[in-house]
């Protein structure tokens, strides 16, 4: 087994490229499994090896692809902390909010013939508790709608400049309204560690998700 | 409180000691600390995410419904240049869903498109590209648009249109796919994409349940496609033929 530095055979940029594969697919399937977009849009397609559901319209594709486009260059630098799906209400006030907290290990112990299979192995965990999870959570109410935040681990104003990836999509500090959530249920999902990187799932949900959420 | 002073036996000056001891018991000035105020990036400033400037799309279900799916009054102009004259007839207006759609770029002629087609990499899936097109408008027939009010389908539900081999004579499918591939890479056809099914030797066109009809006709006219074309949406199954 090898002991590499994260410089070594540029494992920042593996990482981001599978991690950013997977908030994709995780994304996608958020929004079909917590009804934030009509069902119709939705077509199955496999992932890991498992069922997963993914929009086919253009337009919200493109917005996905593009978030994730600007995520990629804070996580392949270990620099993205969290990354979280909130789903808003009709008042931008957030119900639920999926948070992906990520951790890279400075030294990688890798044994590169099992590698991929195993952190496959583990993402199709992630993406089945997903696929499950409004089990767990209360209905949405009607009209909600999402967004995609980065918690970086230095200031937001100064990695402000390496998200701007995309000429046409700007990032912007969220508000505190969308950010906070009065106590919330913890629901935690799934956690994952692998020899590349290590995750841990869980969702924040609104206690009383008909009522508005006052700060 | 008791206070025991010990002093030396030699030290007779008594009353200047207990002047010493009541000094020194006595508060210290005490003031105010200001409240720190960090000048820059403060801990605050970390906790705050960042998120896209631009919202994402929003995508109604209320759609589905026939009163909001027909619009109370016509928000765009009518363009009837890519419509059939018999659509345009007996198309009521307040019947009339308008959409936008891309025009296609007049400066694609037939023949140019058909020659560029040849000369395209072969793929088994195509994509339109980022960048918008010039917008025109165009509207749903009545006969379509019962369809969609039977199945309660939403606009922008996806539908696929399947051309079959029997569709592309006397052309062969692979022309088709060829010149289709093209269209799409040159957004002409607006919120499509297409997959090559080799192994049922059909061509399955995707896009919006809103530009099917103008796709379809598109794909009639331009391609030059006989026969029936079906088309499909997820779970219902073939609801439509052109």
């Amino acid at each position: 087994m090898a002991t590499l530095t994260r410089q070594d055979l540029n494992f920042g940029q593996v990482v981001a490229d599978i991690l950013c594969e997977f908030l994709e697919v995780a994304i996608h399937l958020i929004l079909y499994v917590r009804e934030v977009y009509p069902s119709g849009i939705f077509q199955k397609r496999k992932k890991y090896n498992v069922p997963v559901q993914m929009s086919c319209h253009p337009e919200l594709n493109q917005y996905i692809q593009d978030t994730l486009q600007c995520v990629k260059p804070l996580i392949e630098k270990n620099e993205a902390e969290k990354v979280v799906v909130v789903i808003m209400d009709k008042d931008h006030h957030p119900v639920e909010r999926f948070v992906f907290e990520i951790s890279q290990p400075p030294l990688l112990s890798i044994s590169s013939d099992t590698l991929l299979s195993h952190v496959e192995q583990l993402l199709r965990a992630v993406i089945l508790k997903i696929s499950v999870c409004d089990a767990v959570l209360d209905n949405n109410p009607p009209g909600c709608t999402f967004t995609v935040l980065v918690y970086t681990r230095e200031s937001a104003t100064r990695n402000m400049e390496k998200v701007q990836v995309i000429k046409d999509f700007p990032w912007i500090v969220a508000d505190e309204q969308e950010v906070l959530m009065q106590e919330p249920r913890l629901i935690p999902l799934k956690t994952m560690t692998s020899d590349i990187v290590k995750m841990q799932l869980y969702v924040e949900e609104r206690a009383h998700k008909g009522q508005q959420n006052v700060p | 409180m008791d206070v025991c002073l010990h002093y030396k036996s030699d030290q007779d000056n008594s009353n200047d000691l207990v002047t010493i001891s009541e000094k020194a018991l006595e508060d210290f000035p005490r003031r105010v600390l200001p409240i720190f105020t960090p000048w820059f990036p403060s801990g605050t400033d970390r906790s705050c995410p960042i998120k896209p400037k631009k919202a994402p799309p929003v995508i109604s279900f209320n759609q589905q419904k026939s009163s909001e799916f027909v619009p109370q009054q016509p928000e765009f102009v009518f363009s009837t240049s890519h419509c059939p004259d018999d659509q345009e007839k007996f198309v009521d207006t307040s019947k009339r869903k308008l959409i936008s759609i891309p025009a296609p770029a007049d400066e694609h002629s037939k023949a140019d498109f058909e020659n560029v087609a040849k000369k395209r990499k072969r793929s088994w899936s195509v994509f339109p590209p980022k960048t918008k097109t010039p917008q025109r408008t165009q509207y749903i027939s009545r006969l379509f648009h019962k369809t969609v009010q039977r199945y309660g389908l939403d606009l922008h539900q996806r539908a696929k249109w399947i051309i079959s081999e029997l569709n592309c004579a006397p052309q062969s499918i692979e022309e088709v796919w060829s010149k289709l591939s093209h269209a799409i890479k040159h957004a002409r056809l607006p919120t499509c994409n297409a997959n090559y099914q080799r192994n049922l030797i059909q061509i399955w066109v995707y896009c919006d349940i809103s530009y099917c009809e103008y796709i379809g006709n598109f794909l009639r006219e331009n391609f030059q496609l006989s026969g029936e074309l079906t088309l499909a949406v997820h779970k219902l199954g073939d609801i439509f033929k052109l």
